[in-house]
């Protein structure tokens, strides 16, 4: 059982309080990234996690072993930094064996177990060399191999694809996967990469401000973001945001009396102050009427799958995601989406607003067929 | 032509500089080979050149056991220097503790304290301690300096924290991460802080003249005192003594030069 279990964890660096009374389960084998905005908090936990950075309160539990006060070489814990870390002085062999050599392990078992991890990660031919005559991603498997060779109860990774090109990234990404598959070992992967986040999670952490704003799978935390930071910073293009309040029947009116989903009705009080989230790639254009506001193009970006198209209106800005080849209007244009797709936020502190009754999630809203300057 | 000129303009001036910077220790070595006669002549080379100068010396005072002294009290104050220094900065720089800055200001204030201030101090407590006349004695006081410790809590700041913090991950204690990753790659500020302390303890006077009376205990530099005399100096013995006494620091910069000079530039040193 090597579960870790974070209880009332809170970290303060002098006035400045960046982890705030923090519970977090993490189950054994499980795959959890933590992501977040710099500054949030996320590699400061990590860090208390690994017991590099002591806790200000709070108990750290791995595997049901309370070890808040155990030396970071003593938790059972790997870890991959971001800047691979690698002792300059030492070769590749060198430094993969430096945690067995600590642990007095024998330097025939270690050179054994170097040739093994050596050969899992295609490091065989580079044992002898020293860090800086080593590509970035080489650097990065000699950090994973440095890891992997005390066969730890956890791995803890720092952001640790950051620093490679985009390539390199997807392929590393893989093999980290295909690497927490094979070995089973629990992994906490801390990133500000949305997309590293998405595809490589079991369950996702998202951080803001030193907090936890939601726990979930990531297609929970697509689908439903819990508050209004979580919608925004999940999702590229982000998330449109409409300012909109509650009328008496509870549906959201947004300036210029515009019912942008005039099917949901949620549960808020007339008058509450809220903002209608809807995703880039759920809103449609359509001609303009007198009901509608209406937007004028302004730049599209091409990005090969799809075209994302930034359009501006009267107290509100747009995106939308349209289809690769879909004709894209050239002058003003109303917008519509389903009903079901729309996520409402409390203006007042960004949390989810429950609907008063279902709807159905998606109803027909297709991209115009026709060329859509002629709308 | 241009770039001829103002290479010109560089190096006219860098060439005079030097000149006078060698002067001294050509005329030091010159007059060191010159006989009694000779002494007060300004010709370049002595016309006729010899060692009785250093015979002399050597018969005189135990200069190869003052030059011992000397080489062992310099490698032992810059080995501590170096060791209290290394110590005191991976403190200061890597361990959050109430009061830090407050040490760190007052190690750099312990800098400004003039030595004629701690010397009696100092002197009492080595009389004490029975260090008198010992090559120990001249160590101790000097074990420590605000200055090692300066520079080497600059270079720590600079030192790559995920080092240590990967090495604290492999399950190292604070003084192995000290000794197996931060020594072997704070190489460059290390020597260059040795050689430094080394070459300013080989040079010091005041503490070992007051704290050595026998001839054989006490260092170089109150060697050559010895050929300076109320009835005059011995221009010729105080030459070959101080071309002596400078020898093992120029072997040492001969040997070292390259390493000396990159060391010095790669961890800012002037």
């Amino acid at each position: 059982m090597t579960g870790i279990e974070l209880t009332g964890i809170r970290k303060r660096f002098g006035e400045t309080e960046v982890v705030k009374d923090l519970d977090l389960s993490i189950a054994e084998r499980e795959f959890l990234v933590i992501l977040g905005p710099s500054g949030c908090g996320k590699s400061t936990l990590l860090r208390m996690i690994a017991g590099l950075e002591d806790v200000t309160q709070g108990r750290i539990a791995i595997g049901a072993q309370d070890v808040t006060w155990t030396q970071p070489g003593q938790r059972g814990c790997a870890m991959v930094f971001q800047n691979y870390a690698l002792y300059p002085h030492m070769s590749v062999a060198g430094n993969m064996a430096y945690g067995l050599k600590v642990a007095g392990v024998p330097r025939r078992e270690r050179s054994e177990r170097v040739a093994r991890i050596a050969a899992t990660l295609e490091l065989g031919a580079l044992l002898d060399r020293k860090p800086h005559e080593l590509s970035g991603g080489q650097r990065q498997r000699v950090a994973m191999g440095r890891a992997m060779i005390r066969s730890p109860r956890v791995f803890l990774f720092d952001e640790p694809l950051s620093n490679l090109d985009a390539k390199l990234r997807a392929q590393l990404r893989l093999e980290i996967k295909r690497l927490h598959r094979d070995l089973g070992t629990t992994s906490i992967f801390v990133t500000h990469d949305q997309l590293e986040a998405m595809t490589m999670a079991d369950r996702m952490v998202v951080m803001n401000a030193g907090r936890i704003e939601q726990v979930g799978t990531p297609q929970e935390i697509y689908r439903q973001p819990a508050t209004r930071f979580v919608a925004g910073f999940i999702g590229a293009p982000a998330i449109n945001m409409f300012p909109a309040l509650i009328d008496e029947d509870g549906r959201a009116m947004a300036p210029g009396g515009w019912y942008p989903c005039p099917d949901a009705v949620w549960a808020l009080a007339p008058g509450t102050a809220v903002e209608l989230g809807v995703r880039p790639a759920d809103v449609v254009a359509a001609a303009s009427d007198a009901c509608r506001p209406s937007f004028t193009p302004d730049i599209s970006e091409d990005v090969g799958t799809e075209v994302h198209l930034h359009a501006h209106g009267a107290g509100f800005d747009l995106t939308l995601s349209v289809p690769a080849g879909a004709p894209l209007p050239t002058r003003s244009f109303a917008i519509s989406f389903p009903s079901g797709v729309a996520h409402c936020f409390l203006k007042e502190n960004g949390q989810r607003a429950a609907l008063r009754h279902s709807i159905p999630e998606r109803t027909e809203a297709t991209w115009p067929e026709t060329s859509l300057s002629s709308i | 032509m241009k770039a001829d000129a103002r290479r010109l303009s560089v190096h006219v001036p860098m060439i005079v500089l030097s000149l006078l910077a060698v002067f001294p220790v050509w005329w030091m070595v010159v007059t060191s080979l010159k006989p009694e006669n000779e002494i007060f002549s300004t010709r370049l080379w002595p016309a006729s050149p010899s060692l009785e100068n250093y015979a002399y010396v050597l018969d005189a005072i135990p200069m190869i056991r003052i030059l011992w002294n000397t080489f062992a009290m310099a490698a032992a104050t810059a080995t501590a220097q170096v060791l209290t220094g290394l110590c005191a900065a991976y403190a200061l720089t890597r361990w959050r503790f109430r009061g830090a800055s407050v040490a760190q200001g007052l190690i750099a204030l312990s800098w400004l304290v003039p030595f004629q201030l701690t010397m009696i101090p100092n002197y009492v407590l080595a009389t004490q301690l029975g260090l008198l006349n010992t090559i120990a004695g001249l160590v101790i006081p000097n074990a420590a300096a605000a200055f090692a410790v300066l520079v080497l809590t600059n270079a720590m700041r600079s030192f790559p924290k995920d080092l240590i913090d990967a090495a604290r991950m492999d399950g190292a204690g604070h003084f192995r991460v000290l000794c197996e990753v931060v020594v072997p790659n704070l190489r460059a500020p290390l020597a260059s802080l040795g050689v430094l302390v080394f070459i300013s303890a080989w040079n010091e006077y005041f503490w070992p003249l007051l704290l050595t009376r026998r001839i054989e205990d006490t260092v170089v530099q109150i060697g050559l005192q010895m050929f300076m005399t109320q009835e005059g100096n011995q221009w010729g013995a105080l030459m070959a003594a101080a071309t002596l006494a400078s020898l093992p620091i120029l072997l040492l910069y001969l040997v070292l030069h390259r390493q000396i000079i990159e060391s010095f530039m790669r961890s800012g040193i002037r």
